[in-house]
């Protein structure tokens, strides 16, 4: 169990405090472990460094921008200049400004999506690991042909029929990503669930809901926040892709649909290198932050992975007689 | 018990340290014993005493962040192979060619220094080790048949396909289990079979010594008796020499030739089966022969030892039972008392007790006053 | 045997949940679908009132059928094998044009799956083994970067670097040269497909060889603090048999299963590779035919990529099962 393990690399009490504590000191308790989590692996610092301005420029970003994105100018195909800092399209617009602003997209809708995405798997989890009996049985058998499924074609295909727009997109990335996570979290509530804190708290009569959301989950937590960090990389990457391939509304500009544009304006047999590179090293940059906030997650979570300093062998001494 | 006089192995001020991030832990220190041919030492101690990582020592199977600095482990080879073995005729022959060759350092070789090849050569060979958890030392996707007959491989490469099959058989066959069970997977078979399974395969090059960690633990008492029996079986068919760590102090009472009592990374005793039993000299020895209750006899209170063994990371200053013993007197804080022969009228029997040390005490104490004092314990602990 | 049944019963399940997907997905979409490709489909040409009837006969729109009418003439139609008629290339059958490509999708795809695993796998074992040394400290924080960059980036770079910059491979895609070189075991020929697979692979390779490494590795490094590699090493048995016969035969379980769902999304036709380098599989074929709205390929497509990756999963299953002995005996709930 992440959590627990994470709370005891630190030295601090483990997380799940008993269920008399009010529930705004559970809570103070998590978010003080979740920041001395943050702040003692470096990987955890980094990876949380380059989200957090990715986070930024998302919000405050187009308040900045010098140019209008969607401004055509007669300026096109222009090389990075002190006027352009990164060039412009083939019909003038400035691609400084598109990427800003399609951060706001990226970023906010990729972290909503994998949340989201979070949720259900997490609903799913939990309450098809705690019930058991026929209830997880149709859950699982779900998330098992959810998970057989091939993700990328089917939300091509979905996307494809469906109307276009982010929201289109956002609801096929949950629909064919959310079974993952769930069949990880079932596996870990059904160990929970034979736990002895979790028979004290039936047989004290406590509401299953109760049991479910303030018993089981906050010994999860661990698990939880890493597969959302997991998914949003995927969420992020499979948004791209999909707006790549001409399935977003190439209206609404994200990441994705710059490269789209670069793509079909022939962006790469002309060269314009300054078009189609900076959109994939945003989408690179911000998967490579969240990586390593999972590896940090991992490292904190299974100490064998540590790259601890080994000992050096010294020359035996001969022992003092 | 056949103890023939001649040394197998010595260990000669052995230790062994832990190197952590929060600071160096003494799990050995200053360990020397010497094992015979045949013999069958027991080290017997709590947990957290040192035993399994002297046994690990010993094989040097140690991993970081534990390393040896200090001591020696002579091996003296000899020129007999072990006992008679039901091995084949040219098995037999080959044995001796495969053998750690004797003409070294004036006959013996020191198992640290061993470089890379010559220590694999001789393990296995000359010193086998059964582990505690059978289920967790078997590969879990070989059949168990193959595993044997890897050992065989890597030392026996004279030995064909058919050879190593038998002899698989034989093996198994000696430790009681059908040889049809050659092809089954270690999650097949019992936890007792399993146990018995990796003695099998331990006992495959018919080794000089055999290192068991708590080979029984982890089994009911009914299989438990089983397994010793037959490894008191084995023995004296193969007369191999055999280090049993414990905890269980009782087993090795029935088993051991000689017994070496552990506490904090040290020897604090070190006797003859029969004499610890008969007169255990120092405190915790005894503590630890009375904390389990005698079939017959009359009916008394017991105390065990209160308290409990050290954090090695701060280990008491001078004696480290100390704050544990209800002898401790001045001497007992400051000074570490040395392993030496106790004073008594029955010689061989050493104990590391300042109470037995004519310096700092006239008279040793009697079993008497030992069984006393437990008493006034076990009094105390009742009243409270 | 009984896992097996069970594995098989699970996949049956699968299987009929994605052609009933497969048949309802296109009714989703709003609107009169016949209309709108008619009206597409006039501006290549005239569309014969035959056609429209096709069109139209495609979706049951011209027969007043009930939805369960319609579904039982699609699965009756399926296991005849007809997928209907491509709309772009009218009246050509769906089940040619895939026929056409899947051949090279699968030959781009085996062939990057097998050198990334192989290779991945291997660099697993050896970092874990080594754990520390100099070539761990360079390859693991190397594969850590490699893995986080986005597969169509990765694609778009290099053929921006290696076709349009060094000209050394192709830009226009395609799986050989047509103009010059016809199918042949000539040299000429296979030479040809080679320079324009090379690139596709090799981005392939690369992007996909980290993934197998760091799973590799982690689950070594968890594998060699067991006690039965411990016991091995007691054994005096050889370095290697010790590390693979012993650690990496237990460690690689986790990727085997991986393996074999990699095996099956080969048939998902590496899409964005494909897309990326118009190298003409299966793949390719379905974002044309989404941006054709050719629906009836899209729907094959879909179907022949399902089909494959349900059946490379049913596979990975046995093979697990062959591989990890404590798979086989039935486990309790």
């Amino acid at each position: 169990m992440k959590t627990q393990e994470i709370a005891g690399a630190m030295g601090a009490a483990p997380v799940a405090l008993p269920p008399t504590d009010p529930l705004y000191a559970r809570i103070l308790h998590l978010l003080r472990n979740v920041w001395r989590a943050m702040t003692s692996s470096r990987k955890v610092a980094v990876g949380s460094a380059i989200v957090g301005i990715f986070v930024l420029v998302g919000l405050f970003g187009p308040l900045f921008m010098r140019y209008d994105p969607e401004a055509t100018s007669n300026l096109f195909i222009a090389h990075p200049s002190a006027q352009h800092w990164l060039g412009t399209t083939v019909v003038g617009q400035d691609i400084f400004s598109q990427l800003i602003n399609g951060t706001r997209t990226s970023v906010f809708w990729g972290i909503g999506t994998g949340l989201l995405v979070t949720l259900l798997s997490m609903l799913v989890g939990l309450v098809g690991g705690y019930f058991g009996g026929w209830v997880d049985d149709v859950l699982t058998l779900l998330t098992n042909v959810s998970l057989v499924l091939p993700a990328l074609p089917l939300a091509i295909v979905l996307a494809a029929y469906l109307p276009r727009g982010p929201l289109t997109i956002s609801l096929v990335i949950i629909f064919t990503n959310w079974a993952w996570q769930a069949r990880v979290l079932r596996a870990q509530t059904l160990s929970m669930r034979s736990r002895e804190f979790v028979t004290a708290a039936r047989s004290s009569g406590e509401h299953t809901w109760r049991i479910i959301f303030f018993e089981i989950f906050p010994n999860e937590i661990g698990i939880v926040v890493a597969g959302f960090v997991s998914t949003t990389i995927y969420v992020v990457l499979t948004w791209a892709a999909l707006e790549f391939l001409g399935l977003g509304d190439g209206t609404i500009p994200s990441w994705g649909s710059i490269l789209y544009w670069a793509q079909q304006d022939g962006a790469l047999g002309g060269q314009l290198w300054w078009w189609f590179i900076p959109p994939g090293a945003c989408i690179a940059l911000l998967g490579a932050g969240l990586s390593l906030i999972n590896f940090g997650i991992d490292e904190i979570a299974d100490p064998r992975l540590r790259q601890d300093a080994r000992p050096r062998p010294q020359k035996l001494r001969k022992a003092a007689a | 018990m056949a103890t023939t006089g001649r040394p197998l192995l010595r260990v000669s001020n052995l230790n062994v340290d832990y190197l952590a991030a929060s600071g160096t832990v003494h799990a050995v220190t200053d360990v020397s014993f010497s094992l015979r041919r045949g013999e069958i030492l027991g080290l017997a101690g709590e947990s957290g005493s040192g035993k399994s990582t002297l046994a690990y020592a010993i094989t040097r199977l140690l991993r970081p962040p534990a390393l040896i600095t200090g001591g020696e482990i002579r091996y003296y080879p000899g020129d007999t192979v072990a006992g008679e073995d039901v091995i084949s005729e040219d098995a037999m022959g080959a044995d001796a060619i495969n053998r750690v060759p004797t003409e070294i350092d004036g006959g013996s070789i020191d198992l640290l220094q061993l470089p890379g090849a010559r220590l694999r050569k001789m393990r296995w060979n000359e010193l086998a080790i059964v582990f505690q958890s059978a289920m967790n030392a078997l590969n879990p996707v070989m059949s168990i048949g193959a595993q044997i007959s890897d050992v065989l491989r890597a030392h026996r490469p004279q030995m064909g396909a058919e050879a190593r099959k038998q002899r698989a058989v034989e093996l198994l066959q000696l430790v009681g289990i059908a040889p049809d069970r050659l092809r089954s997977y270690p999650h097949e078979l019992s936890g007792g079979m399993r146990q018995r399974a990796i003695i099998a395969i331990a006992l495959a090059l018919s080794p000089e010594i055999l290192i068991m960690d708590e080979p029984t633990t982890a089994l009911d008492v009914v299989v438990q008796r089983e397994i010793l029996t037959e490894i008191m079986r084995l023995r004296e068919q193969l007369n191999f020499a055999v280090i049993f760590i414990t905890h269980d102090l009782s087993l090795l009472l029935d088993l051991a030739d000689n017994v070496a009592i552990m506490y904090a990374g040290r020897i604090v005793e070190q006797a003859s089966t029969r004499d610890l039993y008969l007169h255990p000299r120092h405190p915790y020895s005894y503590g630890l022969l009375n904390s389990f209750p005698a079939l017959r006899g009359p009916l008394r209170r017991m105390s065990g030892i209160p308290g409990s063994p050290p954090d090695l990371r701060s280990v008491p200053g001078g004696c480290a039972f100390h704050p544990r013993c209800p002898f401790a007197f001045s001497a007992c804080r400051v000074a570490l008392p040395a392993l030496q022969p106790a004073q008594t009228e029955h010689a061989g029997q050493t104990v590391a007790c300042h109470l037995y040390n004519p310096v700092y005490s006239a008279e040793p104490p009697t079993q008497n006053d030992l069984a006393k004092k437990y008493e006034m314990l076990a009094e105390g602990s009742a009243i409270r | 045997m009984r896992h097996i049944l069970r594995r098989l019963l699970f996949y049956a399940c699968a299987v009929w949940v994605a052609i009933t997907l497969d048949f309802f997905i296109p009714r989703l979409a709003p609107g009169d679908p016949v209309a709108g490709l008619v009206g597409k489909m006039s501006i290549k040409g005239y569309v014969t009132p035959a056609m429209q009837q096709t069109l139209a006969a495609e979706f049951g729109l011209n027969t007043h059928d009930s939805l369960l009418v319609q579904y039982f003439k699609y699965l009756n139609n399926l296991i005849h094998g007809n997928m209907g008629n491509s709309i772009q290339y009218f009246p050509t059958p769906v089940a040619q044009i895939i026929g056409q490509d899947i051949g090279w999708s699968i030959m781009l795809g085996a062939v990057a799956v097998l050198i990334s695993f192989a290779l991945g796998c291997l660099f697993g074992i050896v970092t874990a083994w080594k754990r520390g040394s100099v070539l761990d400290t360079i390859l693991s924080p190397a594969m850590n970067f490699l893995s986080a960059i986005p597969y169509f980036w990765l694609a778009l770079l290099s053929l921006f670097i290696f076709a349009s910059l060094l000209n050394w491979f192709p830009l226009t895609g395609g799986a050989y040269d047509e103009l010059n070189f016809s199918p042949g075991w000539s040299l000429d020929y296979i030479g040809s497909v080679i320079q324009y697979a090379f690139l596709p692979a090799l981005t392939l390779v690369i992007s996909s060889l980290a993934g197998w490494m760091l799973t590799m590795r982690n689950s070594m490094i968890t594998t060699l603090s067991e006690d039965y590699v411990l016991m091995a090493r007691a054994k005096g048995l050889s370095e290697g048999r010790v590390m693979f016969r012993y650690a990496a035969r237990n460690a690689i379980l986790p990727n085997i299963t991986g393996f074999a769902i990699a095996i099956g999304a080969i048939v998902g036709g590496q899409l964005l590779t494909e897309m990326v380098f118009s190298y003409p599989g299966i793949g390719f074929a379905l974002f044309q035919a989404v941006g054709e709205q050719d629906y009836a390929v899209v729907q094959g497509v879909f179907l022949i990529i399902t089909l494959a990756v349900l059946g490379a999963n049913f596979l990975a299953d046995l093979l697990y099962a062959f591989l990890d002995p404590r798979v086989r005996i039935e486990r309790s709930a």
